[in-house]
């Protein structure tokens, strides 16, 4: 395991634009979380006449203990995409180079392969989760004096999700083996194709589409605010529906892996 | 055995690159594997290598029952295109192969030394001339002295100091006793370098053996005498003759191998026959691979 860390460690860090991606991630999503408040002042939703930017903000504090851990994490999950083109960048990589057919030649096994990915996946998760605490505890005020790691499970939920959604990532970059190509597909998927389908399907089994499944690990703060008992729900049969994503998005990995040609 | 296969086959579509064919590559050897282009030697390689699947048909390495990664690490290729990652260093891309092949990353600098690359060794691998890439792919294959070198078409583009200095490594290697693999097209390169060779056609094994034996310089002989019939018939109750043709104003003889050209001039001399031209020549090899492949 350290071995292929070490190696996927190689290959990383000396990647520039790997390095400007994650750099970019936390230059956009920090302003945006320190401005969180003015955002949500701005957006003019009425639920049952009530103005619910204002109720929150009347209610609690965006960076309020417990709540913050929700916001943050919620706000978070809008900037998975970034680390998502990095996994692109990396995984297609190794077929424009060929690198994936040496590496093999070399004496890496297709299950090594792969479980190199998964390290990567796992340790930008990691990283990712670790700013994002810590942004957290930069901008957490307490005035209620709650324990403060009350409600840090959005943030595991966070890391869960962003280990299925990379996986996701990874899955299209082993089909199309090419980084433009597949970014575009990763777009399309999300924004339009997902949607369609969610439009067509019954909103019971739409719940259940992996980007849709996905994002809801972490409910809009603003809806659970309103409506608790409901999405608390919905989170345990999602968590179970993410775990089997991950489990299909690993085997088609491992399947496409086994049967591709590479030489 | 270093490398055993067993009637693989590999189709592509309708095409069949790779038809039964079955090699056996004993150790301490240097290898070739001969045939024009397009006749499945790359093909072959890609599947003891475990980058293409076989569609049918076995291959084992150091007689081992299953093919497992474990056992690549101890062979080091040298593919016709080099592949590292272009944004790394020379140093940093052989670290990455010493970690895959689990050898102590101090032979790194080494290895680099030995390719004449030490010098470079921090500048990216996208800057190097196709000279350089070459010799950090031959840097990587020598990584942790593999029991196996493997080569597909090593001097293709390379200039002529570049096939030299190639063709001195796979001499050097061999005399260390590490079984060498070389797939070639070049007649040339096989004869010199190798002491096994395999003849491939059209995915076809159409023959394998000695170096020596298989593309031996058969002995032909043109011999005239006044009475050309006559010379015809008693050379062809000479023992130890392949082939007797007449030709228009000389009779060719084609000699078994070791046989020297006095001992027929005295069999036809103790036959009555005075000859009035004796002129030994030898096939060559360009010709008899011709004969082998078409």
């Amino acid at each position: 395991m350290f071995r292929l860390l070490k190696i996927e460690l190689i290959k990383l860090l000396n990647n520039r634009t790997v390095l400007i991606i994650f750099g970019l991630h936390f230059l956009l999503l920090a302003p945006i979380a320190f401005g969180f408040k003015q955002i949500l002042q701005s957006i003019n939703i009425k639920i049952g006449g009530v103005d619910v930017a204002q109720a929150a903000l009347d209610g609690f504090s965006v960076f309020n203990y417990p709540d913050i851990w929700q916001n943050i994490a919620y706000l978070a999950g809008w900037f998975k995409l970034f680390f998502a083109i990095i996994v692109v960048v990396l995984v297609t990589n190794e077929y424009t180079y060929r690198t994936i057919k040496q590496n093999i030649i070399d004496g890496m096994s297709k299950l090594e392969i792969l479980a190199s990915k998964q390290l990567v996946i796992t340790l930008l998760s990691l990283v990712a989760t670790l700013l994002i605490a810590l942004l957290i505890f930069i901008l957490g005020k307490n005035p209620n004096e709650v324990s403060i790691f009350n409600g840090s499970t959005y943030l595991l939920k966070y890391f869960f999700s962003l280990i299925v959604y990379l996986n996701f990532a990874y899955l299209l970059s082993s089909w199309l083996k090419k980084a433009g190509l597949t970014i575009g597909l990763l777009f399309l998927y999300t924004l339009v194709i997902e949607n369609l389908l969610a439009f067509k399907l019954p909103e019971q089994v739409a719940g259940f589409l992996p980007m849709n499944l996905i994002s809801n690990l972490i409910p809009n703060p603003m809806v659970a605010y309103f409506k608790p008992d409901e999405i608390a729900a919905v989170t345990e049969a999602s968590l179970l529906a993410a775990g089997l994503y991950w489990v299909v998005f690993v085997s088609l990995i491992y399947w496409m892996l086994k049967r591709s040609r590479l030489g | 055995m270093v490398l055993q296969t067993n009637n693989l086959t590999k189709k592509y579509g309708r095409l069949t690159a790779l038809d039964d064919f079955t090699l056996d590559i004993p150790k301490g050897t240097v290898y070739g594997i001969l045939g024009p282009n397009g006749s499945g030697k790359t093909t072959t390689l890609a599947i003891v290598l475990d980058v293409l699947r076989e569609n049918k048909g076995t291959f084992h390495w150091f007689d081992e029952s299953e093919p497992n990664h474990i056992s690549r690490k101890k062979i080091g290729s040298i593919l016709e295109t080099p592949n590292f990652y272009p944004y790394l260093s020379a140093e940093k891309n052989l670290k990455i192969v010493a970690a895959i092949k689990e050898v102590d990353k101090s032979n790194v600098d080494r290895i680099l030394n030995i390719v004449g690359l030490l010098e470079r060794r921090n500048d990216k691998f996208a800057t190097f001339s196709l000279g350089m890439k070459q010799r950090l792919s031959i840097a990587a294959a020598l990584l942790g002295e593999p029991e196996v070198l493997l080569l597909d078409e090593p001097t293709n583009g390379l200039d002529p100091q570049g096939i030299s200095e190639i063709r001195q490594l796979i001499i050097e290697v061999a005399q260390r006793g590490t079984t060498v693999i070389i797939a070639s097209h070049l007649l040339d390169e096989i004869e010199k370098v190798c002491t096994n060779v395999a003849i491939i056609k059209k995915g076809k094994l159409l023959t394998q053996g000695k170096v020596d034996e298989i593309l031996s310089d058969d002995n032909i002989l043109e011999l005239k005498s006044d009475d050309l019939n006559k010379l015809y018939l008693t050379v062809k109750t000479f023992s130890g003759i392949k082939n007797v043709e007449q030709l228009a104003n000389t009779v060719r003889v084609t000699l078994e191998n070791e046989i020297p050209a006095y001992r027929v001039n005295q069999f036809l001399f103790e036959n009555g026959i005075v000859l009035s031209h004796l002129e030994s020549k030898k096939k060559s090899l360009e010709m008899q691979f011709l004969e082998f492949t078409n």
